[in-house]
């Protein structure tokens, strides 16, 4: 019965499976894991810039909150607490290696039709350069940047990753993308 | 940059980031039909929204995430409650071994001198089935490690182990003795008690004991009576112990058989119950034969009733 929730993956919170998780029930955190293991590896990317570090976050995030649920409050939100982790091992490892996002990876960015001089001279740039430049952001904006463009997750998503209030995602997402286009602009000129 | 092409850089820039696709604003629909620096502003954000994705690569986790979680974890299980359970599970494996240890030292030492009659039951059985009231520790009264260490060393001590064993057996004569100690003390306390004082109230006197040997000697007077200055003397020290041992002496010394009860009385002020049950026994032993009951008593009038 139990597994049979479980493989449902809708009738059962997140809280109620880090319960069965903390009363020994491994099953019941698996599904937690495979749950948030996408969005807990795409806050370590963001945060960290790189995939083995993400790996290695993201990985040890879900190890240090299996060995702290006992001091999970099934009252609050379970992806609240999960993220709050995240975010402190991401902000400890960046502190330890230093790590910094974007090397370039991808290919060559698709260009388009371009409809002014300087979306032109932004779509002639290559994928390198942009990814560059987002990584020069500074965390608070390349994060929710890189959760929104690159994984495609709402500002209701990031904000809940984040701990932060939707509104301040806005402003924060907003806030790079004018750095972007600042820079951008200031080579056309 | 004007005032409000700065207030709308902002707002286009929030309009991008919350995926509005036209602003609505009308004052800012106003605005970029007159700014063209503006307009370009607007489909550069709109074009970073188009090509942000495409630039930014978005790694997601392998398949064998989940199982490479559950190895860290099992790789490293403290911390989590189990592991807590472990961890207080071997904190009281380590109490008990040190305890063990300490107990294992203890028992090589072997037990002191004079120890033994205390902590050893044994001890007290063994002497109690040779003499009633010589509690004296005995060596055969030991157990464990220290005792067959003792046990090997000579031959001497590996021959009387077994005897030992068969001495310790329960005997009639000890069993007595201790029952005596332990179960009926109290009761045969209070029973020789109220006879004693029955007997006093009948007699107005105290029963003239050892009435035999009052042929002793003045030497031997004067013996008990040291005896008894000493046995007054510790009493008053409430020293216990050698009050009954200098009663007991005076008694042996030719003591009346208000010594003797002073030698239990203070016996059990000592906590010998098995001396103050021998001397109120030997009270009763050397008391004098009953009296005819007195006129009016009630043992009087029930012989009256049987005589009749």
């Amino acid at each position: 019965m139990e597994v049979a929730m479980l493989t449902d993956g809708v009738s059962v919170t997140d809280e109620s499976l880090a319960v069965a998780a903390r009363n020994g029930d491994r099953a019941a955190y698996s599904a937690l894991v495979q749950r948030y293991r996408n969005p807990v590896f795409a806050t370590s990317f963001a945060m960290l810039g790189n995939r083995e570090d993400a790996e290695d976050a993201a990985q040890e995030s879900f190890v240090r909150a299996y060995r702290a649920l006992n001091s999970f409050d099934a009252r609050r939100p379970w992806s609240a607490w999960l993220m709050s982790i995240v975010r402190n091992l991401c902000r400890d490892m960046a502190r330890r290696r230093s790590v910094r996002i974007a090397q370039p990876l991808g290919e060559t960015l698709h260009a388009d039709t371009a409809i002014s001089p300087e979306a032109d001279l932004l779509v002639s740039e290559g994928a390198e350069e942009i990814r560059s430049a987002v990584a020069a952001l500074p965390e608070q904006v390349r994060v929710p940047i890189v959760l929104h463009y690159a994984y495609g997750h709402t500002n209701r998503e990031i904000a809940l990753a984040l701990g932060l209030p939707e509104s301040t995602v806005v402003g924060r997402i907003a806030s790079g993308l004018r750095r972007l286009r600042r820079r951008f602009a200031g080579e056309v000129q | 940059m004007s005032l409000i092409c700065r207030a709308s850089d902002r707002a286009l820039a929030r309009l991008a980031a919350s995926g509005t696709a036209e602003p609505e604003a009308p004052w800012l629909r106003r605005h970029l039909g007159r700014c063209e620096g503006c307009r370009a502003a607007w489909e550069a954000y709109r074009r970073m929204g188009e090509v942000l994705p495409e630039a930014l690569e978005a790694p997601v986790a392998d398949d064998r995430f989940v199982a490479g979680v559950w190895t860290a974890i099992d790789a490293h299980p403290a911390g989590h409650k189990a592991g807590r359970r472990v961890a207080a599970w071997n904190w009281a494996v380590a109490a008990a071994a040190v305890a063990a240890l300490v107990l294992t030292v203890a028992n090589s030492l072997g037990p002191r001198q004079g120890d033994s009659a205390k902590t050893d039951p044994g001890a007290l059985q063994v002497a109690a089935a040779g003499d009633p009231l010589d509690t004296r520790p005995q060596s055969s009264g030991m157990t464990g490690q220290g005792a067959q260490r003792a046990a090997g060393t000579t031959d001497a001590r590996k021959a009387t182990a077994p005897k030992v064993a068969k001495r310790s057996e329960a005997s009639p004569r000890r069993q007595t003795v201790r029952r005596l100690t332990e179960r009926e003390s109290a009761a045969a306390r209070a029973a020789i008690q109220r006879m004693l004082r029955r007997r006093l109230a009948n007699s107005g006197t105290v029963p003239q004991a050892r009435s035999a040997s009052s042929s002793a000697t003045e030497a031997t007077t004067t013996t008990a009576s040291s005896w008894l200055d000493w046995a007054r003397y510790y009493e008053s020290q409430s020293n216990h112990a050698s009050a009954a041992y200098a009663y007991r002496q005076a008694w042996r010394e030719g003591g009346d058989t208000s010594t003797a009860y002073a030698a239990a009385r203070t016996s059990e002020a000592a906590g010998d119950i098995v001396g103050a049950v021998e001397f109120y026994a030997r009270i009763l032993d050397d008391s004098e034969p009953q009296r005819a009951p007195i006129e009016g008593s009630s043992h009087h009038n029930s012989a009256r009733a049987v005589q009749g």
